[in-house]
């Protein structure tokens, strides 16, 4: 129980980091998804049910595309895809199936803003993204990716120390 | 007889994972309530807010010139061994000095009250909203302009907490801010966020005579913003003969990104 109260607290860490620091940084490192990296290795890597809350959690504390709430339905698609995608696909721990399920988690979450986009143009005027909504993405998969690579190396090191200081086995 | 399918230990054993982290991230929440947590954690979000802004513009200007780029590496390499993390504070200090005087000498020149906030936290994407340190108990209201350096409109406030308030910037495409553009005549309108970093001005009459580099500064007809703030430049003007208005498009005269301070102006005169 001691490593839910840790993931709380890394996605409170994580929540500050990348609202204050990275966002901060010039593009494109500003779009760095810090809380999308950390949650899909905590999916992936400590325990699907507290990664899928943090998908869940992080659309609606964090607002993680700037762009309000209609940034919830996406995530809450990736957090459903995540379970058969988890179980049956990207079972095993590589840092190959890490990034696989990275790729597949923001190509779900990509593809249900498209599909509401495409369904909010038939009776609105006014387009529910913004006009650099697919380029940022873009940008973002590539450091999603990028921040997998390095976070699983990081979360590696970082969870030998935690199971050496709080005996903890997640 | 069979389980239910909540009494299997698996399944207990998840949700109790589960409510503990909702929880704990609840308990942070409302933890952030507390006057000296909030305190806090507003200093530790500004340090990173400080540090990001000082290191991306360093970052920035590395990255700005790739023919130089060989040059500014021997430079970095020969500055590393002397460099230390007092260094990197200087910097942020510095930066932070120098938008305290911009925020100083506007202050005294426009002999205005106001409140002297500090950013917390950016919204995804940079260009929409910022969170500040301060809030009612600081007695910022709602309609509140943002100002930064000499009297560059940053944003205007949106949402006020006890401690902390929503700034939304101009570049925010649900930004609508009251304007004039000075040129030969002051043409009045409402300038929008656009797409990207600019802005624009719509409806404005084809005969009104506006032309590229013109100064556009908020009109304060809405009643709440001052007067006389800077917004930016006219960049273009988009015109067609058939249409009854024309665009002008204006470029702020400030990137978001760069700004870590700024002051909040009581919504009365102009200046």
């Amino acid at each position: 129980m001691m490593a839910s109260a840790l993931i709380a607290l890394a996605f409170g860490a994580a929540r500050s980091l990348e609202m204050s620091l990275v966002q901060s940084f010039p593009l494109p490192y500003a779009v760095m998804p810090v809380m999308l990296i950390a949650g899909i290795i905590v999916l992936h890597r400590v325990d699907l049910v507290l990664g899928i809350a943090w998908l869940v959690m992080m659309s609606v504390l964090a607002d993680p595309w700037g762009e309000g709430a209609t940034t919830v339905v996406p995530f809450l698609a990736a957090a459903v895809a995540a379970v058969p995608l988890e179980q049956r696909i990207f079972a095993n721990r590589s840092v190959y199936a890490l990034l696989g399920m990275g790729l597949s988690l923001q190509f779900v979450v990509v593809l249900t803003a498209v599909i509401m986009a495409a369904a909010h143009g038939l009776w609105s005027d006014t387009a529910l993204f913004g006009h650099g909504f697919l380029t940022a993405r873009i940008y973002e998969t590539i450091m999603l990716l990028l921040g997998l690579y390095g976070g699983a190396a990081a979360f590696w090191r970082l969870s030998q120390w935690a199971r050496r200081t709080f005996f903890l086995h997640a | 007889m069979p389980r239910a399918w909540y009494s299997n230990e698996k399944v207990l054993v998840n949700l109790k994972r589960l409510a503990i982290f909702i929880a704990c991230v609840v308990a942070y929440l409302l933890l952030r309530q507390i006057p000296i947590v909030a305190g806090a954690d507003a200093w530790t979000r500004h340090q990173l807010v400080r540090l990001g802004t000082s290191f991306g513009g360093a970052v920035a200007r590395l990255v700005a010139s790739e023919e130089s780029l060989a040059t500014r590496l021997a430079v970095c390499e020969e500055r590393r061994a002397t460099l230390t993390t007092d260094n990197a504070e200087l910097q942020a200090l510095e930066r932070e000095v120098y938008e305290l005087r911009g925020l100083l000498s506007f202050t005294q020149r426009a002999n205005r009250d106001g409140t002297a906030a500090r950013i917390l936290a950016r919204s995804v994407g940079g260009t929409t909203t910022v969170t500040v340190d301060q809030g009612t108990r600081q007695g910022v209201t709602e309609g509140m302009a943002a100002v930064i350096g000499d009297g560059l409109l940053y944003g205007t406030v949106t949402t006020v907490g006890e401690s902390t308030s929503v700034v939304r910037l101009t570049t925010d495409r649900a930004s609508a801010i009251p304007a004039a553009i000075l040129g030969e005549r002051r043409t009045i309108g409402l300038v929008h966020g656009k797409e990207g970093a600019l802005l624009v001005m719509e409806f404005v009459p084809q005969d009104a005579d506006i032309a590229v580099d013109d100064v556009v500064v908020t009109s304060g007809l809405d009643g709440h913003m001052p007067e006389g703030l800077i917004i930016g430049t006219v960049s273009d003007i988009v015109a067609q003969e058939s249409a009854p208005f024309k665009q002008a498009i204006i470029e702020p005269l400030h990137d978001p990104r760069e700004w870590s301070t700024m002051f909040l102006l009581p919504s009365t005169a102009g200046l």
